[in-house]
């Protein structure tokens, strides 16, 4: 079951895991078709935003982006190559938090590491921007 | 300091068909980017597409000229200047700013064919010593 976190009552230094990620083959076919990238560039190699864009689809299950949200900037570090079907699970930082002229911004920090022995493979920073709302 | 290997454009149409198959492939949810009745509430009147899916055209960029290279010692860091609104043609494009250490550095832009900024920012990659 995914526990959803309000985006609004998020506070700096809230840290929560995700503790299941994973991508296939197919998956890996469908991102590269989706994006127009050649195919036989990644040949049993996951690209890197790929990974990252997974990533943050997980996170997005577990913070639902509030209406009108919006990607404001990122940041991704790639510390190794991917195969499809490697079992990862993410831990996230909430890095950030600023409100202005109704404006929320958040900056979230997150680590993709391979569930077997935690290697980090991936390390991404999403600022978002969000109408202000009610802490729930 | 050297000078890093030129990076070739990468030019492609975004549309609202890539745009659908893109939310599916990268499991986002957000209906900004699908639905037209939600998107006409926002400040946008319409569906944008996804800063990932423009930001995917500077790392096919980056893969094209380093290959796996990329995926083991890449880094990017953008931020997104204007939405692109479906459908549009974008450019990405990486200028070489130097080596340093043994890791390449670019300076990154994806613009629309009429000279709009959607993205800014940098990207770096290792190299070796040169």
């Amino acid at each position: 079951m995914t526990i959803e976190l309000d985006f609004h009552g998020l506070a700096r230094g809230d840290e929560f895991v995700i503790p299941s990620i994973t991508f296939d083959a197919s998956d890996v076919r469908a991102y590269l078709d989706a994006t127009g990238e050649p195919a036989e560039r990644w040949d049993g190699v996951v690209p890197p935003l790929a990974a990252g864009a997974w990533a943050l689809g997980a996170l997005m299950e577990h913070v639902p982006l509030p209406g009108g949200a919006l990607h404001a900037g990122q940041e991704f570090e790639f510390l190794r190559a991917l195969t499809p079907g490697e079992p990862l699970e993410a831990s996230v930082i909430v890095a950030q938090r600023s409100e202005r002229r109704g404006t929320l911004l958040l900056a979230l920090a997150i680590e993709l590491r391979t569930a077997t022995d935690g290697e980090v493979v991936l390390r991404g920073r999403s600022t978002v921007a969000a109408p202000a709302g009610e802490t729930s | 300091m050297t000078t890093p290997p030129e990076v070739a454009p990468v030019t492609r149409l975004i549309d609202q068909d890539r745009v659908s198959r893109y939310s599916d492939a990268a499991r986002d949810p957000n209906p900004i980017h699908t639905d037209a009745d939600f998107a006409a509430t926002t400040d946008f009147g319409r569906p944008i597409a996804h800063g990932m899916l423009v930001l995917a055209l500077v790392s096919e960029a980056m893969s094209a000229t380093f290959g796996q290279r990329w995926a083991e010692s890449g880094a990017l860091k953008v931020r997104w200047r204007a939405p692109a609104i479906q459908p549009v043609e974008v450019t990405a494009t990486a200028e070489p700013r130097g080596v340093t250490d043994g890791v390449a550095s670019y300076a990154v832009q994806c613009a629309t064919g009429d000279g709009g900024v959607l993205l800014t920012g940098s990207a770096s990659v290792a190299v070796g010593e040169t």
